[in-house]
């Protein structure tokens, strides 16, 4: 028998197969539009001469044909995925057995997209996997082979489900494309980073290409994994002439390529489409002659998304303000579920210059584990930067890192013997990188050699558990000097110690030292610049704090760690003193419902200030915004102005109410009503910025509105109505085909208890689609919907 | 690689635009996104030629299990034998930054959003450029033709999907009613005809979906000549 362990082991050369469906259908004519898979079940024959065929050709290691026999594809054909699997795995084994060869089971792309971009849940994505896995391990396959995937997301759910439900060797291979990306963006190292992580046995590359056009992603892969290597190409790239495609690689010019690959040290070979037994055999007569070992790369302290990897060879700047503590808008936000809040700050944070975001939302009377996940995911589909889990819970952080679409860092265990042992293995398991607070049972050290002796301690256990040094993060802990000015030097000289000791990566919170003392910003900065010369390498900030990113620059340039160039192009703009913007002076002076109607945002808040020393917040509302606000109305319906300046005009009226709410707390207009007004895009249809152009108008007149988002299931609809006290439920619908879920969303609602107003709009809808569907009205665009706001409020509309 | 062009009248075209004033801040914003949008856009596309029969309203893909039924459809490939399916797509990086913009600033997310849309339709003409050069001399183009136009239903995307072996080749998915994935995305059909065939016979604007709101025909012109 093959001794898969031991070859990856002593990293020696393993040979897969080739092409599978074409072979396939060359010697069985299967009937037009029917899966290959199901051959397993027509001609057992067939299949399994064609895994002869590679066992012949020198095959170590052959691919049951199970590529697309999860449940949703088959069921779309009628099959049943256990029979297939079973029959698949009983194939191959019958024909490696007398090679001594082993049988991986061949697991590809669900065909539905994952969530965010797509709607397939990660946890359903999850289940499938499971069920396939769970068969052909009871079956007797020998390894777990993950292919031609392009969402590391997609991979994480089957590499979890084949950890979870067997204890078989795991495989992964990508798809990439001449970008070196995947089509859904992921890049070589982020992927090696979270797959070494989470404990595969080798991964590489598949399809795609040919072997020469993949060799920098390989590259790029032997610099970031100590794992083995897969390379599976394409016979080049694809000529289709009259629907038949061919390769351009011969067998021999794919061998050669294979050679160069083996010469680098990839060690594990095979081909993809376009490739046959001819190909593997020439490849295994070039590859054992070319074959050399590779250098294996030094482990380093990295984090990464599913589309950005970042090295910790350099300051990087964790963000702070995910988190609710001390600040009431974030905690309303957390406690209304406005997940939107939490994007804004997470934006602000990366547009000023956070590398990765801290992610707290720790409150009491909130799920934290729920927001949690809610959290992480709406994050991961509008950032692209690694995310920090701040969280001391250890089925918290275990929810969070479960759909992290990343190498993500924890942030923290501590010393204490409990918390090691509760969250080392999670981070093991999940492969995250952790922050380690010196800190255990006795309390906070009070000196940098006893921090230093925590950091060891913990570092031992991590070591332990079979946790790397590099993905160990040592804070140092801030004190504040407000209650003994000696703290700040501790931490400083700990931070030293540290790192010249035990020879790892840093981070800390900066702000707590100057708790409790005035303008601590002045504090802080200071703080910072000497914790950075004693060599920090993750500070915790605010990057929108004034002057903490130019620190963080100019500490940057200066260490050599960034170009002067980049250095240039980011502060050329720039003078030593603040200058007003040009939009500050374009509104300077103005009116409000001069900036209202031209949708400037700068001025907004002086030409407040100067009002509200005339008149009070609800006097503004009433005789300044909303008159604006229906001049606008009037000019758009008119035609004068169109959609961007409509809703440049809303968002400067939403930055006056912020503004107002901000300085006098609840404000209160004529329109003020306290019931909520829901808009969803239904069940079934993903666009929503017409409902989020409805929601921004909305607002701007002082409506308040529950945002569900867009796919929304209808049950969520219904408990958001009645939890709430609701004017009007606003539907939206772009497709033809999501029309039907309207429908079936209006019918629901009427058959709860809800007899109020549905408001449905989209570009499919009209007002007699409406009406027969059951909607009470049609809005044609978010000025018509402010108007049925208003009617139902009892005011005239426009 | 795939050339296009995003054509800033056509973003504002697509905004409502018609001559009302704008501003310097508004043009330069508009120019962003259209830089932003060259900066996420991956342009990812696919095409295969397919015989054809036609027995309206059924059009049969032979060697293959697609049979679509749709009359709009068979009239546009009444005269031919041979069919290109089309699939190209933006990429989810484009989709990302729009709906990131949608949390920092409406106004930039609306206008992105139509950069891309305008943007996956000069990728579609680019690609069908490519394919009216690779055909023979004696033959030309259809309109192209998507599924949602006329009574060519989206229940096709799937079928139109799978024929391409889009999902591999390009990363493109469809979801539930129809939608692709990612959003910003196009597939299509373009039949190919003998030039001695006057196009009036199988391209009129009796056939089109939006004959009520063609621009074309606002201006007096039609989109095939």
């Amino acid at each position: 028998m093959f001794q898969l362990n031991e070859k990856l082991k002593n990293r020696e050369l393993i040979f897969m197969d080739g092409a599978m469906g074409t072979l396939l259908q060359n010697n069985y004519a299967l009937a037009p539009g029917r899966p290959p898979e199901e051959i397993n079940l027509l001609s057992a024959q067939t299949v399994q001469a064609v895994h002869e065929s590679y066992l012949q050709a020198g095959s170590n290691i052959i691919l049951t044909n199970t590529f697309g026999a999860n449940r949703l594809k088959m069921e779309g054909y009628g099959l049943c995925c256990e029979e297939i699997i079973t029959a698949a795995v009983h194939n191959a084994k019958t024909a490696a057995e007398k090679y001594g060869a082993l049988v991986a089971l061949d697991i590809g792309p669900i065909g539905k997209l994952l969530e965010p971009m797509g709607t397939l849940r990660f946890e359903e994505a999850y289940e499938l996997f499971s069920q396939q896995v769970c068969i052909g391990a009871n079956c007797g396959a020998d390894l777990i082979y993950i292919e031609t995937m392009s969402d590391l997301y997609e991979v994480k759910a089957a590499v979890l489900a084949a950890k979870e439900c067997t204890d078989l060797p795991v495989f992964v291979t990508m798809t990439f494309d001449q970008t070196h990306r995947t089509f859904t963006g992921c890049d070589p190292k982020s992927i090696a980073l979270t797959l070494q992580g989470l404990g595969v046995n080798a991964l590489g590359v598949n399809c795609s290409l040919g072997p020469k056009d993949l060799l920098p992603v390989l590259d790029i892969l032997a610099s970031t994994t100590t794992l083995p290597l897969i390379a599976k190409p394409n016979a080049g790239l694809p000529q289709v002439v009259d629907g038949q495609t061919t390769f351009e690689m011969s067998a021999e010019e794919f061998a050669q390529s294979m050679g160069s690959l083996a010469a680098k040290g990839i060690s594990i070979l095979g081909g993809c489409c376009g490739t046959s037994p001819q190909y593997i055999a020439q490849t295994k007569t070039a590859a054992q002659e070319a074959y050399q070992l590779r250098t294996l790369p030094k482990r380093q302290s990295a984090v990464s998304s599913n589309t950005q990897a970042l090295s910790i060879d350099r300051v990087l700047v964790i963000g702070e303000r995910i988190n609710p503590t001390g600040k009431k808008a974030f905690k309303e936000a957390l406690t209304n579920n406005d997940i939107g809040y939490i994007l804004r700050q997470a934006i602000e944070q990366v547009d000023g210059g956070a590398d990765i975001l801290d992610i707290n939302v720790g409150l009491p009377g909130i799920d934290e584990k729920e927001m949690m996940v809610r959290v992480v995911k709406a994050l991961q589909s509008v950032v692209t930067c690694p995310l920090q889990i701040d969280s001391n819970d250890p089925a918290v952080i275990e929810a969070a890192l479960r759909v992290y679409n990343g190498k993500a860092i924890v942030n923290s265990v501590t010393g204490e013997e409990q918390a090691m042992d509760a969250i080392l293995p999670i981070i093991k398991k999940y492969g995250a990188a952790v922050v380690a607070l010196t800190l255990d049972s006795g309390g906070i050290a009070q000196s940098a050699e006893a921090r230093c002796e925590i950091a060891e301690k913990i570092l031992d256990r991590a070591r332990y558990y079979g946790i790397a040094k590099e993905d160990v993060l040592i804070d140092c802990l801030t004190m504040t000097i407000a209650a003994d000015q000696q703290n700040a030097q501790i931490t400083l000289d700990a931070i030293k110690m540290v790192r010249n000791k035990l020879d790892v990566k840093t981070v800390l919170g900066v702000s707590n030292v100057s708790f409790g003392l005035p303008s601590r910003n002045f504090i802080n900065n200071t703080f910072l610049t000497m914790a950075l010369n004693s060599g920090l390498d993750l500070p915790i900030v605010n990057p929108n704090a004034q002057g903490t990113m130019q620190i963080i620059d100019t500490y940057r340039l200066l260490a050599q760690q960034d170009s002067s160039a980049h250095y240039i192009s980011r502060y050329s703009a720039q003078t030593d003193v603040a200058m007003p913007t040009a939009g500050a002076q374009q509104g300077k002076g103005q009116s409000l419902e001069y900036l209202i109607l031209n949708g400037i945002r700068q001025g907004i808040e002086a030409s407040l200030d100067s009002l509200l020393a005339q008149k009070d917040a609800m006097d503004i509302i009433n005789t300044c915004l909303i008159p604006a606000l229906d001049k606008v109305g009037v000019l758009y319906e008119s035609g004068k102005i169109f959609l961007p300046q409509l809703i440049s005009s809303a968002e400067a009226s939403k930055a006056a109410f912020e503004y107002l709410r901000h300085k006098v707390g609840t404000v209160q207009s004529d329109l003020s009503d306290p019931r909520q007004i829901i808009v969803a895009t239904v069940k079934g249809d993903v666009h929503d910025i017409g409902k989020n152009i409805v929601k921004v108008v909305l607002q701007n007149y002082g409506f308040s509105v529950i945002d569900l988002g867009y796919d929304t299931d209808i049950d969520l609809i219904l408990q958001t109505v009645e939890k709430n006290d609701i004017l009007f439920v606003g539907l939206s619908a772009l497709m033809t085909t999501s029309l039907k879920s309207m429908e079936q969303t209006i019918r629901a609602l009427r058959q709860s208890n809800y007899t109020g107003a549905i408001v449905v709009g989209g570009a499919v809808l009209d007002d007699e689609y409406a009406k027969k569907i059951g909607a009470t009205y049609f809005a044609k665009d978010a000025m018509a919907t402010s108007n049925i706001a208003k009617e139902l409020v009892g005011k005239n509309a426009l | 690689m795939l050339s296009y062009h995003i054509d800033k009248a056509s973003v504002l075209s697509r905004l409502g635009y018609v001559n009302q004033e704008i501003s310097d801040s508004l043009h330069k914003t508009i120019d962003d996104c259209i830089a932003l949008s060259y900066a996420k856009i991956v342009p990812a596309f696919t095409y295969q030629t397919f015989l054809v029969h036609v027995a309206a309203p059924i059009v049969t893909v032979k060697n293959t299990a697609v049979v679509i039924s749709s009359a709009d459809l068979s009239r546009l490939l009444k005269y031919s034998q041979k069919a290109v399916f089309m699939a190209l797509s933006a990429g989810g990086a484009i989709e990302q930054a729009i709906r990131a913009e949608s949390y920092r600033d409406m106004t930039r997310c609306v206008i992105l959003d139509s950069c891309a849309s305008v943007a996956a339709e000069a990728m579609a003409n680019a690609v069908e450029q490519r394919i009216a050069q690779e055909i023979d001399e004696q033959y030309r183009l259809t309109n192209r033709f998507s599924c949602g136009y006329g009574d060519f239903s989206l229940c096709y995307q799937g079928a139109l999907l799978q024929l391409l072996n889009a999902e591999k080749q390009i990363g493109l998915h469809v979801g539930q009613s129809g939608i692709l994935q990612p959003k910003k995305s196009i597939t299509a059909v373009i039949g190919i005809v003998d030039k001695s065939i006057d196009h009036t016979h199988y391209a009129t604007c009796a056939t089109c979906a939006i004959k009520e709101n063609c621009a074309y025909r606002k201006e007096g012109k039609t989109c095939f000549n």
